[in-house]
Formats: C-alpha cells, sequence, structure tokens
C-alpha cells in the first residue's frame, strides 16, 4: 500500500494520464466531426475517408485509446506501490 | 489492515452456460427455419422464436435470485468483466439504439453518427474519468458516492430524485419500443403488450435486483448480437460474396449513389435539429446517404454528439454497474469490454440501414407499381412503408416512397426475403435490447429508492430485508408508472432518449467530475450545481413540452445538456469561491479513492456498521 508522502506523485501522473486521454478523445471526435472535411476525397476500403472515420474509424481508436489509457495507468499504479496487485 | 480477498469466487460456469444457451438459441433459429421451409405454419413460428428467449430471461432471473444485500445490489461484485461489458452495452444501446437510430441512419445518413459516437465517447468518459475511483469507492449506488463523499444526506436525496425522471423516461420509451415492435410483428394490440413487457421486465429483475439484472442482460445482449449480425452477414454473403457486412456495405454506396441521383436528390441545407432527425411517421428520404452535415450542421453535430456522450458517461444505470466487479483493475477492464462491444454494434449499425437502403431501392424504387414484391405489399399492410403516386406514371419514384423509422431494422430481413423465422429472430434481438435497457434503469432507479431515499434520509440503518423488499417494491411501483407513460403519452422515443441523456447530464456531470478531481469542492457547491444544471437542463425540455419554445439562446432541448453543463459547472466552481469548503473536509475519502489499491471503502464501513468487526 503506498504511503501517503507519496500520493501525490501517483496523482500527478494519473492526472496527466486522464488529461492526455481526454485530449486524445476530443481529437478523435473533433477528426470525426467538425474537420471531417480534412479526409475529403480520400477513400480507404472502399468508404469515403470521412465517412469512414465517423463511422468505424473514431470507434476503433477510440477502444484502442480506452485500453492503451487501462495500460498506462496499470503502469504508474505498479510503478507508485498502489496497484492492487501483490 | 484489514485483509481483503481480491479473487472472489466467480461461479465457473458461466461461460459454460452462457455458450450453451447461445448454441441452444442458434439450435432453435436453425430447427424453426427448416420446419419453416418444410411448410408448417410461419406464424406459429415466429411467435416461438419470440417468447422462447423470453421465458429464457425470465428463468435466468429466477435462477440468479438472491436475499442478500450485496448480492441485490452489486451482484455480489464478482462479475467477470466480459459479462460486464454485455450489461454496460446492452443497457446503452437498447430499443432506442436498434430501431430509432437503425432508421435515423437510413433516412438521413451520415448526420445520424453523432449519436453512436456520443454513446461510445460516453463510455470512454466514464472509463477515464469515474470508473476507478467509484469502483474504489464501491458505493452500491452513485448518490451514495456523493452523499459520502460530502458526508451529506441532502446530497445524496437530491441526486437520488434527480436521476428518477430520466431513467422513467428511458424505462417508458424502451418498453414502449418493445410493445410496439412486438406488436407490428404479431399483431396484438399494443397496449396489452405494454402491459406483457412490463411484467417480463419485472419478473426478471423482482428477485435477483442487479444479480439478475447482470445475467440477463449478458443473456439479451447475445440474442441482440446474434439477432442483428445473423442476417446481415447472410445477406452481406447473398449479395456482396463476402461475409463482413461492416466492410462490405461500401461497395452498395454506388448503386444508392445512382437511385439517389435518378430521384434528384440535390445536397440539403441544414435544419434545426428538431426537425432534422426523421419523427416516428412515415418519413421520404430527402438527402443523399453519404452527404455529410446535411440536415444536421457541423456545429448541431458536434453538440448533438458531446451531449450524447456527457449523459452517456453518467447514465446511472451504467454508473450503478461500476461496482459489481470484482476490483478496480476488473472495472477498468469491464468498461473496456463495454466500449468494445458497444462499437462492434453501432458499426453494425449503419451496415444494416445501408443494405436496407439497398435492397428496398433495387427490388422497389423505379419499378412499375403493379409488379411491386408481395413482401413490399405485407409492408405496406403493416404501415411501415407508404407509396404515393404523386405523378401518376405507375412507377414508384424515390419520393414517392416513405418509410417508417422504427421499422427499418425489422426490413432487413424482409427485404432481404430471408425466412420469415429470420425477421422473427431480428423482433426478438430488438426485444431482447429493450428489455435489458428498461430492466437496468428500473434497477436503477430501484437501487436509488430504497439505498438513498429510504436508508439515506433516515439516521438508522434499515435491515437488509426491508432494503430488498423496498426496492422490490418500488420495481413494481416505476413499472406502472412507465406504462402509463408509454400508452398514454406520445413522444417520439428518440427525442425521449436524448431528454434523458441531456437530463443526466445536465444534473450529474460536473459535480460528479469535480468531486472525484477537485480536493476542495464543498458540498454546498455541489449541491448547488448540480441542482441549477438539472433546473436548467429541465427548463429547457419543459419550454418543448408546454410547446412555448424548442429552443432557449439557440441551445434545443434535445441538446439541453449544452447549456445545463456548463451552467453547473459555474455554480460549483463560482459557489465554492464566495463559500469554501472547510480545511479538511472530505480529503481522506477522496485520498483512498485515488487509489486503487486497498479494501473498497463501501464494504470496510458496512462490515463495522454491521458489527461483523475491523
Amino acid at each position: 500500500m503506498i504511503e501517503r508522502e507519496y500520493r501525490g506523485r501517483h496523482w500527478l501522473s494519473t492526472r496527466r494520464n486522464a488529461l492526455l486521454t481526454l485530449g486524445l478523445l476530443l481529437a478523435i471526435v473533433f477528426a470525426a466531426s467538425l474537420f471531417g472535411d480534412l479526409f475529403a476525397g480520400w477513400h480507404f476500403l472502399g468508404f469515403p475517408l470521412s465517412f469512414y472515420m465517423a463511422a468505424q474509424g473514431a470507434f476503433i481508436l477510440m477502444i484502442a485509446l480506452v485500453f492503451w489509457n487501462s495500460g498506462r495507468q496499470d503502469e504508474i499504479d505498479r510503478r507508485h506501490g498502489a496497484s492492487e496487485e501483490i | 489492515m484489514a485483509f481483503q480477498s481480491h479473487s472472489r469466487p466467480v461461479n465457473p460456469y458461466v461461460g459454460t452456460s452462457f455458450a450453451t444457451f447461445a448454441s441452444i438459441i442458434i439450435g432453435l433459429v436453425i430447427i424453426l427455419v427448416i420446419f419453416e421451409q418444410l411448410g408448417i405454419n410461419s406464424i406459429w413460428l415466429g411467435h416461438v422464436i419470440l417468447v422462447a428467449p423470453v421465458l429464457a430471461y425470465i428463468a435466468i432471473g429466477f435462477l440468479a435470485r438472491t436475499v442478500l444485500t450485496d448480492e441485490f445490489f452489486v451482484s455480489g461484485r464478482r462479475v467477470p468483466a466480459f459479462y460486464n461489458g454485455l450489461a454496460f452495452a446492452a443497457a446503452s444501446f437498447g430499443g432506442i439504439g436498434f430501431f430509432a437510430l437503425t432508421g435515423a441512419l437510413f433516412v438521413i445518413g451520415f448526420d445520424a453518427l453523432a449519436i453512436g459516437l456520443g454513446l461510445v465517447a460516453g463510455l470512454v468518459l466514464m472509463a477515464v474519468l469515474f470508473v476507478p475511483y467509484l469502483r474504489k469507492y464501491g458505493a452500491y449506488t452513485m448518490p451514495s458516492f456523493l452523499g459520502e463523499r460530502f458526508e451529506s444526506p441532502t446530497l445524496r436525496v437530491t441526486a437520488a430524485l434527480l436521476l428518477l425522471l430520466p431513467s422513467l423516461l428511458l424505462l417508458s420509451a424502451e418498453i414502449r419500443i418493445a410493445a410496439e415492435v412486438v406488436s407490428q410483428f404479431t399483431a396484438t394490440s399494443f397496449q396489452v403488450l405494454v402491459y406483457v413487457c412490463a411484467v417480463i421486465v419485472v419478473l426478471s429483475n423482482l428477485l435477483g435486483g442487479m444479480r439478475s439484472l447482470t445475467w440477463t442482460t449478458a443473456a439479451q445482449m447475445l440474442v441482440v448480437l446474434m439477432g442483428l449480425l445473423t442476417p446481415l452477414v447472410i445477406l452481406s454473403v447473398m449479395h456482396t460474396t463476402l461475409p463482413l457486412p461492416q466492410l462490405t456495405y461500401a461497395s452498395l454506396f454506388g448503386d444508392i449513389a445512382r437511385v439517389e441521383q435518378a430521384g434528384n436528390l440535390a445536397e440539403v441545407a441544414s435544419l434545426p435539429l428538431t426537425s432534422a432527425l426523421p419523427g416516428e411517421n412515415t418519413v421520404t428520404i430527402k438527402k443523399q446517404m453519404l452527404q455529410m452535415f446535411g440536415f444536421i450542421g457541423r456545429f448541431d453535430f458536434l453538440f448533438l454528439l458531446i451531449c450524447v456522450a456527457l449523459g452517456s458517461a453518467v447514465l446511472p444505470s451504467g454508473l450503478m454497474r461500476i461496482g459489481t466487479s470484482a476490483s478496480v483493475l476488473q472495472a477498468r477492464r469491464s468498461i473496456g469490454w463495454g466500449v468494445v462491444l458497444m462499437s462492434l454494434l453501432m458499426m453494425s449499425l449503419p451496415a444494416v440501414a445501408v443494405f436496407t437502403k439497398y435492397l428496398l431501392f433495387d427490388a422497389v424504387i423505379n419499378q412499375p407499381l403493379a409488379s411491386l414484391p408481395h413482401w413490399f405489399n405485407e409492408l405496406q399492410g403493416a404501415g411501415m412503408v407508404q407509396m404515393l403516386d404523386i405523378n401518376h406514371n405507375g412507377l414508384l419514384a424515390l419520393r414517392e416512397f416513405a418509410v417508417l423509422r422504427n421499422g427499418v431494422s425489422l426490413m432487413l430481413p424482409i427485404a432481404g426475403e430471408l425466412p420469415f423465422v429470420l425477421v422473427g429472430f431480428v423482433a426478438a434481438a430488438g426485444m431482447a435490447a429493450a428489455l435489458a435497457a428498461a430492466g437496468a434503469q428500473l434497477v436503477a432507479m430501484s437501487s436509488a429508492i430504497s439505498e438513498d431515499l429510504v436508508q439515506g434520509a433516515l439516521w438508522r440503518d434499515v435491515s437488509g430485508a426491508k432494503r430488498l423488499l423496498i426496492a422490490r417494491l418500488s420495481m413494481i411501483l416505476f413499472v406502472i408508472g412507465a406504462c402509463f407513460i408509454a400508452i398514454g403519452v406520445d413522444f417520439d422515443i428518440l427525442h425521449m432518449g436524448l431528454w434523458a441523456l441531456s437530463l443526466c447530464a445536465g444534473s450529474f456531470f460536473a459535480p460528479l467530475v469535480l468531486s472525484i478531481w477537485w480536493r476542495d469542492v464543498s458540498r454546498t457547491a455541489v449541491l448547488a450545481g448540480m441542482l441549477s444544471g438539472a433546473a436548467v437542463t429541465f427548463f429547457v425540455i419543459l419550454l418543448n413540452w408546454t410547446g412555448v419554445a424548442t429552443s432557449v439562446l439557440g441551445v434545443e432541448h434535445l441538446t439541453a445538456a449544452i447549456l445545463g453543463v456548463p451552467v453547473s459547472f459555474a455554480t460549483i466552481i463560482g459557489i465554492n469561491y464566495l463559500r469554501p469548503a472547510p480545511t479538511g473536509s472530505g480529503g481522506e475519502t477522496l485520498d483512498e479513492i485515488r487509489i486503487p489499491d486497498g479494501e473498497t471503502l463501501y464494504d470496510y464501513k458496512e462490515r463495522v456498521i454491521s458489527g461483523r468487526g475491523f
């Protein structure tokens, strides 16, 4: 169990991880919505890329994001001794 | 330090049981299809495929019965991650996703993708912002967490009251769509079916609460996946020779675009959201499938996405499910699986819409009226499509063809001329989705009543048996109320879903985020923020209900949270500066919540209170 004096560092890393993930989520959402025109004219697997981003690409990226965030958080917990594993 | 066991005993036969269940369902479908080919009355077979899974849900609900409070409210904290993911996805998806969202994708194409994106983005938000911390606290309900974090019964009771309206809206909408679909499919009275569906939901969840709910929704989600994907894969193989419909539907764009051009579908300008989203009457197709930001403009798309995401992140039925995982790590895995499964569903819905469009266009549009396929005439008879021969040329042009939004999912197997049993399978899958979401809302509401309104408001602790009794009674009460709303009130189910999400976001997003991520927030500020966000969101929606105005300050009632969430954030931050929290308050709980290691705080508290010792 992590000591009280080290909790600050752990929380700082956790917070940075969360902010980074949220930033990436916002980027994915913007890429699929507001800036969809960036991909205009390109095609991917038969789809217009802008359509593909909103229909599938964003979802695949979000799945990757969730698991990446979870993995990074596990690493942070383990490094600071706050993990549940013995 | 108390010794905690991280390996709670999970039933080792869970995987086997569900694999058996899925196999039985598939086997049943195959046998019924064979019977249909042999000439047995297909109406009867359709009834069998609808009723058999329902009996299975009730049986599972009964088998998972319990009298222990920790089983009833958080399923004993031993649900494996994959099944929790199934339950998360089923509750978020619901009949609204299965029918209304598919229909919206059919009618307005690209524009409706905002809702799907929002639902999954909301689950990601939940995973990052709330899941580990709520699981570490381990409260049975979200109002319990808020009440304990700030040591404030007022906050607890207020949060419980505020979550009732959105959950009731969702419950009514789900029961309604389930009853509507079955009524269309079996030609039974809608009102009778509302009561039947209500009874099914109650029977599935009454005896076991969250435990019944978890396993019933896991089974229902399996039926949803099978029912949604089977006709899709079959049709994909039939028409594009490849079995991956989520990718092969791209090859149909060319044919659809050709018909759209022949029908002179020009690029459209954006409309207010209420008019842009198709309603529940039959609508004609006025927009090209692939045109981006047609009826729903660029910013409306983003706002709709954000609103749905914020609501989905704090949906009470989701937050309550967090406590059912075995540990913080398992909770993160569960929500990860929820994201995977929900994404799978959201990636399949456009395939359903596009395949249906392709099949309908191919068979019916620009064909002579006299020689339309017999299944099309049956669809007309059922009210799912409409024909108007405007130019009297004997051909069905694109603009003379109107379709019922909620019926699009069922139209896929019908237009594909698949056996009637498969149409029944899709109907059973849609019903499963609706029942799952309805059950989730019902359990959320009843847990809130029992844990927060009754237990939270009284000084003494209520005994376990009484809490169960109160929860069960309130389940029955709420489902009766939902029946009244489903029958008596004529709201569009998609609107009801969006209102519920907005109300949740406006009331709970800011309080939950700030109570976990800001140490020095005070209970008065959070209470004020919750009330102000809820009030503003509700006010915008109320203005629409009373017919006064559909938008306030440019914010429409369907995305009312765009106004509500910033208001609640501003209120919390503002009031916290005016009246800061007393130093050191709440800090200890917060410190413990932020570390995944250690015992679940709520369990520790329960043990201490019940005298079982430290």
